[in-house]
């Protein structure tokens, strides 16, 4: 993804400053986030939902969270 | 991404292996994927379902107890690009793909390995591809594991071996074209797309519609 930023140095810092992750639990009829959780970096991987009632998800720093 | 990241994820499908005994075994075809979502001890195609909704109907594993689950087994990989793949779990095996589209075979329990498949992709085609070489995972279907490796080709593989079986190329090599996608497999088809519009390739141009003249009543 960074072969995509800008080749000036300022800029793309404070780009790279800008960049996070985030997980939402988004209610569809309310149209508003009913839970977030913060990443620190943006590539993180797709979710797992269980019967469970829990939501597994990994993250850029290679952590498994449930 | 990393090679860890490839870890959780088989990390998780054995969440989900390890809950239920292994149902019916045999090929996968028509009737045991459209009735995916009953086979709880399966994850038999990248969505899981055919609805692709990624929902595991598992409740063992739930608020009181998620805090007891440990590492059961992981295996390390022969490189640390990009991780993507979502493992597929049937009759106790379990299949990944990592970067370079290769394709491995372990046992869901043990973590022994089965048998592993490198299509040898071109160290050059890693300049086709805009994010990494990464791969997404298989397809399962009558007895054969089918791969998209990254230079374009469609790779069946023999389940119970891992030994190619056919493979067709699915784009103009001479454009940077990349799969990195997971097959799915309907009614015995195998469907499979490819990238590389940032690079500039668009597809095959088969009819063109212009809006301008079909207001002027021109109907080419």
């Amino acid at each position: 993804m960074l072969a995509t930023l800008p080749d000036e140095a300022a800029t793309r810092a404070a780009m790279k400053a800008t960049l996070k992750g985030q997980l939402v639990a988004w209610d569809p009829v309310k149209q508003e986030a009913r839970w977030t959780v913060e990443h620190p970096y943006y590539w993180n991987a797709g979710v797992l939902a269980t019967a469970g009632g829990l939501v597994f998800q990994g993250d850029a720093e290679g952590r498994l969270a449930a | 991404m990393n090679r860890t990241s490839a870890k959780l994820g088989m990390a998780g499908s054995l969440l989900l292996a390890a809950c239920n005994p292994a149902p019916k075994a045999g090929p996968m075809d028509a009737a045991r994927l459209t009735a995916a979502d009953a086979d709880t001890a399966a994850w038999m195609t990248t969505g899981r379902t055919y609805s692709e909704q990624r929902y595991s109907l598992l409740s063992a594993i739930n608020v009181s107890t998620v805090g007891k689950l440990g590492l059961a087994w992981s295996a390390e990989f022969d490189t640390d690009r990009g991780q993507e793949a979502t493992p597929l779990v049937a009759d106790g095996v379990l299949y990944t793909t990592t970067a370079w589209s290769k394709v491995y075979a372990f046992d869901a329990r043990t973590g022994k390995s089965l048998w592993s498949y490198d299509p040898k992709v071109e160290g050059s085609r890693g300049f086709s591809a805009c994010c990494d070489v990464v791969n997404r995972g298989v397809a399962l279907w009558g007895g054969k594991v089918f791969v998209g490796a990254l230079d374009g080709r469609l790779i069946a593989l023999d389940a119970k071996t891992g030994a190619a079986v056919w493979s067709v190329v699915t784009v103009d090599q001479s454009k940077p074209y990349t799969i990195t996608g997971a097959p799915r497999v309907v009614k015995g088809k195998v469907l499979i797309g490819n990238g590389g519009a940032e690079y500039g390739v668009r597809g095959y141009l088969r009819w063109r519609f212009s809006l301008r003249r079909r207001r002027q009543g021109d109907p080419s």
